[in-house]
């Protein structure tokens, strides 16, 4: 794949003391009570290494989306850190 | 030096379960039944706090099948590690299983996991009784080749093998067909959820809360039925002393997680301050001790305090029944670990690294000093564990380390460059090991150790071998390893034997493969010892040595009686070569293809060659022309399969040499040339048998001044080094060479000279090789070889029958002349006589019958009986 900015979308609200374990993704709390992360994926072996961190703290799965540059930050909610 | 070579129990044990915790009987009731119908596969996934192991355990023990437990890391990522670690896990409960890898295990040259898998497997399925085999936290395995070993171990279990497998995610294995055939049973997070009654049942047994109907209920909503989660509430509810769960059951909403860490800061709240200190600092051990956590937290008490914790039923699992080591539930620890700073985790880590050198636990203590980010302590510790890594074959762990390390460290330190090019010359990687030698040539040598200079000179011996100067290299390298552990000197002992017989000096080089030998059977490193012993026995031959060769062929056959390890079988190649070399045809090619099949088992494919080659010409002798190209046609899927380019050349050389003794001329003339061009390696050196056969194209194709120079500097260096069996040989291809050019009393003085050195030891494939040789020179060969002489029998001719000379007079039309012995058999074919007629006619054995009558078809150029009969009546060959 080629790296790229993508859309993980987590079921519920990630709690603020895991935020660490996403460091480098950006953290949006969605209007519809999910959380997105979302970032600059350099390749599979980090997508991956996302989707285990969210298998280990039990998250649940919703979407992986890529995502096209303009489209960016245009969800609801505010961007958290 | 440190040895990594330990195995710790507490993986092979399951997780002790609390007393009180609750049985889960609707769950053993499933998997009872799913074993009643004769379920096989137990597929257990789900994520972290369903209780996934807990079930596994329960289930082990109350089962009466004895169980094999293995809890998976990271670091058994390492194919040999992860086969060390099965095969302990099974041995706990049979202690016989797994004999057949002894000496195989645990070493470089250990053969692919998935070898090692079949092996086990063999050995499973002999077993008839029941066995049950946990894979605890199988998602932490992916290698792929331990993932294709356990696709094998998936495929090919035995009934009487029961495999749970848990993971977190499902495993990267094909299990269609199990599921399709109704034999895989999987528990996924559905049905690992609690029930109500389950629930209340929990938490009144673990906890003593009760709860009203209503919040239970809610609880279990918000929890999902998550075992984790519902223990938390019980905690949480017995920690406050009261029974309202108020925010979980009205407010909390979103995911279960929320759920999880609001209850976790209930609990969290409630402990002591000394508690929760404790507990930071040690969140981040993989394993808890006393002794480890007093270390780290400069406390006395923490033996007591992880007791506490179990009493407490503050997600501690002991590992093992004696109470001393405990992990934290991994859910527990990772809220854990968001309480500490990353200078807590940091400090915690060195020390551990610290305290895990000190108790020879080095796997662990790297991995405590690379989370630190101790590069130094790391690369301390990596150098230190390396030559026993390398010892113990775990060369993906090694490397993998090394290349942890930041680049400018790990290209500085001249140890691991060595290591690193050790490994990548094991598994095969020859650039990159050579680029790592390259870089070696650099450093000072004064930075190495005696071992650490026997370790690099004899791997530029490996590099240089054939070369001059790779034996002084590999002296060096020997005398470096003189006071170095068994492992050590055998392998520089190995690199000057391959030095030695590279170059022809193969008196010293069996002496120096003998030294390996014994020290290496001594030191219990079995593959290496049959190794040194299959490369003794070929150049005891080459010096004519036959005698020796197969008396230790003998004894380590049955030193090895009772011994079930397939490596026995290794010393069967060696000795169908012994029997090759005294044209034993039928016991070589019994022994060969044991020693072949053996190889091609364990895929020792480097070792192979000189047996496949003996054994298809001993099938050809034999008059088994078809079964012999098997062989050949096998051996050759093989090397094309490894990518050995040298031993597809080897092979097709092979197949010219079997045209050849069938005389088809064409094609081997054609070959000579691509001989000369792409083999031109194997070519070089002492004489093989490649070179032989291409003495035998240009004696055939009549570049016969080429091939007496040739034949002459070898044989001058061979009576240099007193090869006296090369020496044979290249002495009746001369005399084969001189009748070809007429001089036939030249021809008699190669013969003699060859006999005179064959004889003693019986080497009569020298020969047997050299058929024509023999049916012209009967008459002086009657006059060399005592009647009672067993080459007599080999050769199917009786010394006291009155043979006259050469009747036969020369036919133009065939590129090789028939032997007297061979118009013999033509007549009698002629006469209508079977070869079992012929056979008892001429008192040889109906294999030397079939063997000449293939040699008969092959210079007459058909493929059948009558064909011959007509072909041999046109050519006036016989009336």
């Amino acid at each position: 794949m080629q790296s790229g900015t993508y859309t993980i979308t987590v079921k519920g609200k990630i709690p603020e003391r895991w935020l660490g374990w996403f460091d480098g993704l950006t953290v949006i709390y969605r209007d519809d009570g999910n959380t997105d992360l979302q970032g600059f994926i350099i390749d599979q072996a980090a997508l991956f290494g996302y989707l285990a961190k969210l298998r280990n703290l039990a998250l649940e799965l919703v979407a992986v989306m890529p995502v096209k540059c303009e489209t960016i930050r245009e969800h609801g909610g505010e961007p958290h850190v | 030096m440190v040895s990594p070579n330990v195995l710790l129990r507490t993986k092979l044990h399951p997780p002790v379960n609390r007393p009180q915790l609750v049985n889960r009987p609707a769950l053993h009731r499933v998997l009872d039944e799913g074993l009643m119908r004769g379920q096989r596969i137990f597929l257990i996934v789900a994520p972290p706090g369903y209780g996934k192991s807990t079930i596994a355990a329960m289930w082990a023990r109350d089962t009466a099948t004895p169980t094999a437990w293995l809890s998976l890391d990271q670091h058994d990522n390492d194919p040999v590690r992860f086969m060390a670690y099965l095969t302990a896990a099974l041995q706990a409960v049979h202690p016989d299983l797994g004999q057949t890898l002894q000496g195989m295990l645990r070493s470089p040259q250990a053969p692919a996991c998935e070898v090692l898998m079949s092996l086990l497997l063999e050995e499973l399925i002999e077993l008839d009784e029941e066995v049950m085999l946990v894979l605890d936290d199988l998602h932490q395995i992916d290698n792929p080749g331990i993932l294709t070993a356990l696709q094998l171990l998936v495929d090919q279990a035995p009934p009487e093998l029961r495999l749970v497998l848990v993971s977190r995610e499902d495993p990267a294995l094909r299990l269609a067909r199990w599921k399709a055939r109704g034999l895989l049973m999987e528990l996924r997070l559905h049905d690992l959820r609690f029930a109500k009654c389950e629930a209340k049942a929990f938490l009144e047994a673990s906890m003593g809360v009760t709860l009203p109907e209503q919040q239970l209920d809610a609880l279990l909503e918000r929890t999902e039925g998550w075992a984790a989660g519902l223990q938390l509430a019980a905690l949480s509810l017995h920690s406050k002393g009261s029974s309202s769960l108020e925010p979980v059951t009205t407010t909390l909403r979103g995911n279960t997680r929320l759920v999880m860490d609001y209850l976790l800061e209930e609990v969290w709240a409630q402990l002591s301050e000394e508690l929760r200190g404790f507990l930071v600092m040690t969140s981040c051990l993989s394993r808890l001790s006393g002794p480890l956590c007093n270390a780290v937290t400069g406390r006395s008490n923490c033996q007591q305090l992880l007791e506490q914790l179990w009493r407490d039923n503050l997600f501690v699992i002991p590992l093992d029944e004696r109470g001393v080591w405990y992990r934290y539930h991994h859910l527990f620890a990772d809220f854990l670990q968001t309480e500490a700073t990353a200078e807590q985790s940091k400090a915690t880590y060195t020390l551990a690294a610290e305290w895990c050198r000190s108790a020879g636990l080095p796997t662990e203590a790297i991995t405590y000093a690379f989370s630190a980010g101790d590069y130094p302590l790391a690369e301390n510790i990596l150098t230190e564990i390396a030559p026993g890594l390398l010892e113990q074959g775990e060369l993906v762990s090694l490397l993998r380390w090394i290349d942890m390390l930041p680049p400018d460290r790990r290209m500085r330190n001249p140890l691991l460059i060595l290591f690193a090019a050790w490994c990548h010359f094991l598994t095969g990687h020859m650039t990159q090991a050579g680029q790592a030698l390259q870089a070696l040539a650099h450093c000072e040598p004064t930075q190495l150790t005696p071992l650490h200079q026997g370790l690099l000179k004899s791997l530029q011996t490996l590099f240089d071998t054939g070369t001059a100067q790779a034996i002084p290299l590999a002296e060096a390298a020997v005398a470096a390893m003189e006071h170095q552990p068994a492992f050590f000197r055998v392998a520089a002992l190995l690199s000057l034997g391959q030095a030695r017989a590279a170059l022809g000096q193969a008196g010293q080089a069996s002496t120096v493969f003998h030294e390996a030998y014994l020290l290496a059977e001594d030191s219990g490193h079995q593959l290496t010892a049959v190794t040194a012993l299959a490369n003794l026995v070929s150049n005891l031959l080459r010096t004519g040595k036959r005698l020796q060769a197969l008396q230790l062929c003998q004894t380590a056959i049955e030193r090895k009686a009772a011994d079930p390890s397939p490596l026995t079988e290794v010393v069967y190649l060696a000795l169908g070569l012994v029997h090759y070399a005294g044209a034993d045809w039928q016991a070589a090619s019994e022994c060969l293809r044991r020693g072949v099949a053996v190889c091609q088992r364990l895929s020792l494919v480097r070792m192979m060659g000189p047996g496949e080659w003996a054994l298809a010409i001993s099938l050809e002798r034999l008059g088994q022309s078809r079964q012999a190209d098997q062989v050949v046609q096998a051996a050759d899927e093989i090397a094309r399969r490894y990518g050995l380019e040298y031993a597809v050349a080897y092979f097709q050389t092979l197949q010219a040499e079997l045209r050849l003794l069938r005389g088809e001329t064409a094609f081997a003339k054609d070959w000579a040339g691509l001989l000369e061009a792409k083999a031109g390696r194997l070519l070089q050196g002492a004489v093989n048998y490649v070179h032989y056969t291409y003495f035998r194209v240009l004696v055939v194709s009549g570049e016969t001044d080429k091939a007496r120079n040739l034949l002459n500097q070898h044989a001058d260096s061979a009576r240099k080094d007193a090869r006296s069996g090369d020496l044979a040989n290249l002495e009746m291809y001369l005399a084969w060479l001189e009748l070809r050019t007429g001089d036939k009393s030249q021809a008699e003085q190669h013969l003699k000279t060859a006999l005179h050195l064959v004889q003693p030891e019986a080497s009569w494939q020298t020969m047997l090789e050299q058929t024509e040789v023999l049916s012209v020179c009967r008459e002086s060969l009657q006059s060399f070889v005592p009647a009672g002489s067993t080459l007599w029998g080999k050769i199917g001719l009786q010394p006291s029958c009155d043979v006259s000379p050469s009747q036969s007079t020369a036919h133009p039309d065939l590129p090789e002349q028939l032997s007297d012995r061979e118009v013999e058999i033509l007549r009698l074919i002629a006469a209508g006589h079977s070869n079992q007629q012929i056979a008892e006619q001429l008192f040889i054995t109906v294999g030397t019958t079939k063997w000449h009558t293939t040699n008969i078809y092959g210079k007459l150029g058909v493929s059948r009986r009558t064909q011959a009969v007509e072909q041999a009546r046109q050519l006036h060959i016989i009336d």
